[in-house]
């Protein structure tokens, strides 16, 4: 028996795809099926972050035994994207298409630090201009704050997957993790106050301070997403976090969230223009 | 006291590596020395390394005491990292909600003392 999962058009960071993949998500995890189709035939266009929560679906299926295959037109442009974008390698054992733009799609060990090390450094390294020591070392603690929380929200049953590309004619950095855990809604409703619904519940996670495991062993936590934002408005970037239903879009310093299609896990993306001016304020406007 | 970072760490980043430098903080604390921490050639930071080890101790000791403590040839980035961790911590000593367990803590902390 098998399903079906149809890639239609153009796949963008937008709430519509988000209420697709958590369809789609959804639907393996309560698919008899033992072998999973990723139809993307009539795909158009896929955006690199998006290749987290691609890596995170195909995971799924695997931990839960189901057999995938990708049904792709072969030498397409999106056939060539996700090749660049180390889809094939990392899931499908094909060897490693070196791309000096790609941040490639991976599942990460968060536990083993040398490895995460090693793996923000060879991003960092991929960066189509000269970066500052400053540049590199904010983007290192933003790569590694997204990270943290990962670590924090997920007790994620199919592992945590990242992906990304950088932008050289924009000079941008487009990123994203996705872990497959329990979400941060349903993190928060369940440690801090079960009365919450889930936009509350998302919304204190964001306050600086706030923390489902505050001061364990004590340990103070909760800076993560705070500075996330505050990174975000400081650089004018971009920042969307997809958890459960809840739908968060951080953008010229306004927040506006939407509810979405239920489903696990947490993706958090950021958009970031790496250029000198835009990082280099960061320190600069913090520090007056 | 100097801590030298670099002797022990290539990063100020991990919880892990921030609970290492906790333990040697600890110690000179107890021993009511003057310390100094040196970061010299560390140019990676985040915040679980600054939550297991000064601000973790911020909220055990106080943070006079934390503040005393000289931080050398940290970067820009560090320091911001640095003190939106202690400033998250104090935020954390004055929340209401949370006192009962910073009692806790620091209670047990100075039963582990006696």
């Amino acid at each position: 028996m098998e399903e079906i999962l149809d890639f239609w058009g153009e796949y963008n960071l937008n709430k519509s795809i988000y209420n697709e993949f958590a369809e789609k998500i959804n639907c393996i995890l309560q698919t008899d099926a033992d072998n999973v189709i990723f139809d993307f035939q009539k795909c158009k266009w896929f955006h690199a972050s998006l290749t987290s929560m691609l890596g995170g679906m195909i995971s799924i299926c695997n931990k839960h035994g189901k057999n995938v295959t990708l049904n792709i037109v072969k030498d397409s442009p999106v056939e060539e994207f996700f090749n660049r974008a180390g889809l094939f390698s990392e899931h499908f054992n094909y060897d490693i298409l070196e791309n000096r733009n790609a941040i490639r799609v991976k599942e990460l060990d968060l536990n083993n630090e040398e490895y995460i090390n090693s793996y923000i450094d060879n991003i960092l390294k991929l960066a189509p201009v000269v970066l500052t020591e400053k540049c590199r070392q904010v983007i290192y603690s933003t790569i590694y704050e997204i990270f943290d929380n990962a670590e924090e929200h997920s007790e994620a049953k199919y592992g945590i997957h990242a992906g990304g590309y950088w932008f050289p004619k924009k000079q941008k950095m487009s990123f994203s993790v996705y872990d497959t855990g329990i979400g941060i809604p349903t993190s928060i409703i369940r440690n801090v106050d079960s009365k919450m619904n889930s936009k509350e519940a998302f919304l204190w996670a964001l306050k600086s301070g706030n923390s489902t495991r505050q001061l364990e062993r004590g340990v103070p936590r909760g800076v993560g997403l705070a500075n996330l934002i505050k990174f975000i408005d400081l650089n004018g970037g971009a920042m969307t976090i997809i958890s459960n239903d809840i739908m968060y879009v951080r953008e010229n310093k306004t927040n506006r969230i939407e509810l979405k299609n239920n489903t696990l896990g947490t993706m958090i993306n950021i958009t970031i223009n790496a250029d000198y001016d835009h990082i280099y304020t960061y320190g600069k406007e913090d520090l007056t | 006291m100097m801590i030298q970072l670099k002797s022990f760490t290539n990063d100020a980043a991990s919880r892990t590596k921030g609970l290492l430098l906790k333990t040697k903080l600890e110690q000179a604390i107890n021993e009511e020395r003057n310390i100094s921490v040196d970061f010299d050639g560390i140019d990676k930071f985040a915040s679980p390394f600054f939550n297991n080890s000064f601000s973790a101790l911020g909220i055990q000791y106080g943070f006079r005491t934390i503040e005393k403590i000289e931080l050398l040839n940290i970067s820009d980035n560090g320091k911001l990292v640095f003190d939106s961790s202690i400033e998250n911590a104090k935020f954390l000593t004055d929340h209401n909600d949370q006192k009962k367990e910073i009692e806790d803590i620091t209670n047990s902390a100075l039963n582990e003392e006696d």
